[in-house]
C-alpha cells in the first residue's frame, strides 16, 4: 500500500495510546513498554504493504505490539529478575493483593496474558480481541475464561498457604 | 464466570504499571522518521558491512582505551590533591556559550523529578529571573489511593538557589494566579483522578466517584492558606481564576454529557451556576479533568473555552461572564493538512490587553516546524483573522516537531522545536526560535527540550525541560532570550 510517512503517522497516532497500555500490561515495565511501542511502530512502517487497503490499522498494529512483547520475554534475561523483584514490592494488604495479581499475570502464558490485557485493560470487546490475535471469537472467549480461572486458582492457593 | 470484583482488581493492578506517556507520540514519530529515511539495503550492506565496521570500531576503542589509561596513570602521578570546585547541592549551573544550530545543548545535570516515580515538575508564577513558583506534582494515576495524589508548592526569591515550601496541595495541581504584588493568590486543581470511564450514560459498569475541584487561597503571600471545593456530586472539568477571588469552573456529573459553568467571587467558598455549555457535536470531550489551561477568563465578562485538548478548530467564547457561549469557527490555514491535522497540534489562544490575542496552529506529523501559522483577534477571540504563515527560517525548523508556542505580547514570541537526531538513535536537537517584531525576523538557538515555558519578561523565561533519555523533568531559566540557559536544582522530591 502506498502511504507516505506523514499519512502513516497520522493513521498510527490514535493507536499509540492503546499500544502503550497494551505493552505496559504485558511487560509491567513502563520504560520497556515505550521502547517496545517504538520498535513496533518501526516494524509496522516496514511491513505497511502487508496491511490490506481499507483494513483498520489499529488491530493490525496492536498485533505487532503483542508480538514485540512476546519477543521481549523470549529474548531478555532481565525479565526473569523483574518477575522475581515483584514478589517483595509491597507490604500492606491491598497492595499485597495487587502485587500478587500482577505476579500471577506475568506467570501466565503470553496469549493468556494478552487476552486479559486487551479485554480488561484496553476495554476491547472479545470480537476486537479476536481480530488483534488473529483467532476466532470462540477461541478467544474460551482462552479468556480459562486464563481468569488459572489466575483465580493460583491466587486462592497462595491465600491458602499464608 | 468472572465477577466485577475480579475485573476491578485486574484493572487496578494493570493501571498501576501503566503511567502516562505524554511524549511517546514524539518518540514514535522520530523513530518512524528515521526508519523512513533509511534507504533499502542489500544483504551485504545490512549485515556484512556493519560487521566489518563494528570490528574496526572495536579495535579502535581498545587502542584508545589503552592509550587513555597510560595517560591517566602518568597524570595521576604528577597532580596534587584538590580538583576544581563542584557546584553545591541547590547551586545553579550554567550552559555553555550559545551553540550553533543544529546542535544539542547539554545542560549540566542537576536534581530533577523522576517521571518513572510519577513525579513531575509544573511551573507556576514567574515575575523575574529570581522570583518563581513551582510545584512538584506526584500523580500515580487513576487508581491512586486517597492522599497519594498531591503537589508540593515551592517559592524561590533568589533564582532557585533556595526554595521555601509554601503548601502541600491535596490533589492534582492545575494552575495559580496571584495579584501583582504577590500577596493575594489562588492555587487550584482537582481533588483526585477518576477512572477513564466514558462520560456517555450506559458505558460504565459502575459510575466513577465525583472528583470536585479544590481551591487554595492566600492573603499573605503563601504563609497561610484556606481551602474550598466546588459543589458536591459534580466533577471538575476545567477551572480558571481572574484573580484570587473571582473564578469559573466547568463541572459535569460523573457520568453524562452535560457541562455546566459555575462562578465564584469568594475564592471558591460559594459557587453559583452561571450557564451551560453545548460543545460542537463533532468534538470528543475527554472523559476526565485535563490539566491544560483550556478555560481562560480575561476580565469579568470575556472568556474562552477549548472543549478538547488541541482542538483549536472548536473554540467557544463568552462575553457575559459565562452565561452564554458561542462557537467560533476558524478557517484552516493554507498548507495545513485540514481541521483534523490542525486540531491535534494547535496551542490554546493567548489573549492580551484590550481583547487582542494570538493563536498558533500547525499540522500534525513531522516537518511541522516550517509550517506554523498565527491567527489574530481584536475582540477577545470572538472572531479571528485569516492565519498568517510565519517566515521562520527553514534551516531552523525543517524536520522538527513543534513542542509549543508562547506569546509574551504582540511582538515577542517563542517557538520551541524538537529537531531530528544528528545520528541514528542519538539525541534529538531541541531549539527555540525567538522573534521581537511580531514574527517578521527570527533568531534560532539550541535550547533544552522545552516542555513548558513561562515568560517573566521578553528576555526572561523559565522552562520545564527534559534531558534526552534522562526520565527527569528539570527547571532552567534564561535571562537573555535563550542565548544562555541555567539549570536550576529542584528541592528533593517528597514521598508519600
Amino acid at each position: 500500500m502506498a502511504m507516505d510517512v506523514a499519512s502513516f503517522e497520522l493513521a498510527l497516532e490514535e493507536a499509540i495510546g492503546p499500544a502503550h497500555r497494551l505493552a505496559c500490561g504485558m511487560v509491567h515495565d513502563p520504560q520497556a513498554a515505550e521502547d517496545l511501542v517504538q520498535e513496533a511502530a518501526v516494524k509496522a512502517w516496514r511491513k505497511r504493504h502487508q496491511l490490506r487497503p481499507g483494513a483498520p490499522l489499529r488491530p493490525w498494529f496492536l498485533g505487532i505490539v503483542a508480538n514485540e512483547c512476546r519477543a521481549h520475554f523470549r529474548l531478555r534475561w532481565t525479565s526473569v529478575l523483574k518477575r522475581a523483584e515483584l514478589a517483595v514490592e509491597s507490604s500492606s494488604g491491598d497492595l499485597d493483593a495487587l502485587a500478587d495479581l500482577r505476579r500471577e499475570l506475568l506467570r501466565l502464558g503470553a496469549d493468556d496474558r494478552l487476552v486479559i490485557v486487551l479485554h480488561v485493560h484496553l476495554d476491547m470487546s472479545l470480537e476486537d480481541v479476536a481480530a488483534v490475535m488473529g483467532k476466532s471469537l470462540s477461541a478467544v472467549r474460551g482462552r479468556f475464561y480459562r486464563a481468569i480461572r488459572k489466575l483465580r486458582i493460583r491466587l486462592e492457593l497462595q491465600e491458602a498457604v499464608r | 464466570m468472572t465477577d466485577h470484583r475480579d475485573i476491578r482488581q485486574l484493572r487496578a493492578a494493570l493501571d498501576e504499571v501503566t503511567p502516562a506517556a505524554p511524549h511517546l507520540s514524539h518518540l514514535v514519530r522520530a523513530a518512524l522518521r528515521e526508519a523512513a529515511a533509511e534507504p533499502s539495503r542489500s544483504f551485504r550492506r545490512r549485515f556484512v558491512m556493519p560487521a566489518v565496521g563494528a570490528s574496526a570500531l572495536a579495535v579502535a576503542l581498545i587502542v584508545a582505551l589503552t592509550v587513555s589509561l597510560i595517560i591517566r596513570a602518568n597524570h595521576a602521578a604528577s597532580t596534587v590533591p584538590g580538583g576544581p570546585a563542584q557546584p553545591a547541592s541547590g547551586a545553579r549551573t550554567g550552559s555553555p556559550p550559545p551553540t550553533a544550530v543544529p546542535g544539542q545543548l547539554a545542560l549540566p545535570a542537576v536534581n530533577g523529578y523522576d517521571v518513572g516515580r510519577q513525579d513531575t515538575l509544573s511551573l507556576g508564577r514567574a515575575t523575574s529571573a529570581t522570583d518563581v513558583w513551582i510545584v512538584q506534582k506526584h500523580s500515580p494515576g487513576f487508581f491512586a489511593k486517597p492522599g497519594e495524589t498531591f503537589g508540593i508548592v515551592y517559592h524561590s526569591t533568589d533564582g532557585g538557589a533556595t526554595w521555601t515550601q509554601k503548601l502541600r496541595f491535596e490533589g492534582e495541581y492545575d494552575w495559580m494566579r496571584f495579584s501583582a504584588d504577590g500577596v493575594n493568590g489562588a492555587i487550584w486543581g482537582v481533588t483526585e483522578r477518576v477512572p477513564p470511564c466514558s462520560r456517555l450514560p450506559g458505558d460504565c459498569s459502575t459510575a466513577p466517584p465525583p472528583a470536585p475541584g479544590i481551591v487554595y487561597r492566600t492573603a499573605d503571600g503563601g504563609e497561610h492558606w484556606t481551602s474550598s471545593r466546588t459543589p458536591d456530586g459534580l466533577s471538575l472539568y476545567q477551572m480558571d481564576f481572574l484573580d484570587a477571588d473571582r473564578g469559573w469552573a466547568i463541572l459535569h456529573p460523573p457520568v453524562g454529557t452535560a457541562l455546566d459553568v459555575y462562578a465564584t467571587v469568594d475564592a471558591g467558598r460559594t459557587w453559583q451556576k452561571r450557564g451551560a455549555l453545548a460543545p460542537p457535536a463533532n468534538v470528543v470531550i475527554p472523559a476526565t479533568f485535563g490539566s491544560s489551561r483550556r478555560l481562560q477568563f480575561f476580565d469579568a465578562q470575556h472568556g474562552i473555552f477549548q472543549p478538547a485538548p488541541g482542538a483549536a478548530a472548536a473554540l467557544m467564547t463568552t462575553g457575559d461572564g459565562g452565561r452564554t457561549w458561542q462557537r467560533v469557527d476558524l478557517t484552516t490555514p493554507g498548507g495545513l493538512a485540514g481541521p483534523s491535522g490542525l486540531a491535534r497540534s494547535a496551542n490554546g489562544p493567548t489573549i492580551l490587553s484590550n481583547g487582542t490575542g494570538l493563536l498558533a496552529a500547525w499540522p500534525a506529523g513531522p516537518q511541522t516546524g516550517s509550517n506554523v501559522s498565527v491567527y489574530t483577534t481584536t475582540d477577545y477571540g470572538r472572531t479571528w483573522s485569516t492565519p498568517r504563515h510565519l517566515p521562520v527560517p527553514e534551516s531552523a525548523l525543517t524536520n522538527g516537531f513543534v513542542l509549543g508556542v508562547t506569546f509574551f505580547d504582540t511582538n515577542h514570541w517563542w517557538i520551541a522545536i524538537e529537531g531530528p537526531p544528528a545520528r541514528q538513535n542519538g539525541p534529538t536537537s531541541p531549539r527555540a526560535s525567538f522573534t521581537a517584531d511580531g514574527g517578521r525576523t527570527w533568531k534560532t538557538l539550541a535550547s533544552p527540550r522545552i516542555l513548558d515555558l513561562v515568560l517573566a519578561s521578553p528576555d526572561v523565561g523559565w522552562t520545564e525541560y527534559q534531558q534526552w533519555n534522562s526520565g527527569l523533568t528539570n527547571l532552567a531559566v534564561t535571562r537573555d532570550r535563550g542565548a544562555h540557559w541555567t539549570a536550576i536544582a529542584l528541592p528533593p522530591a517528597v514521598d508519600r
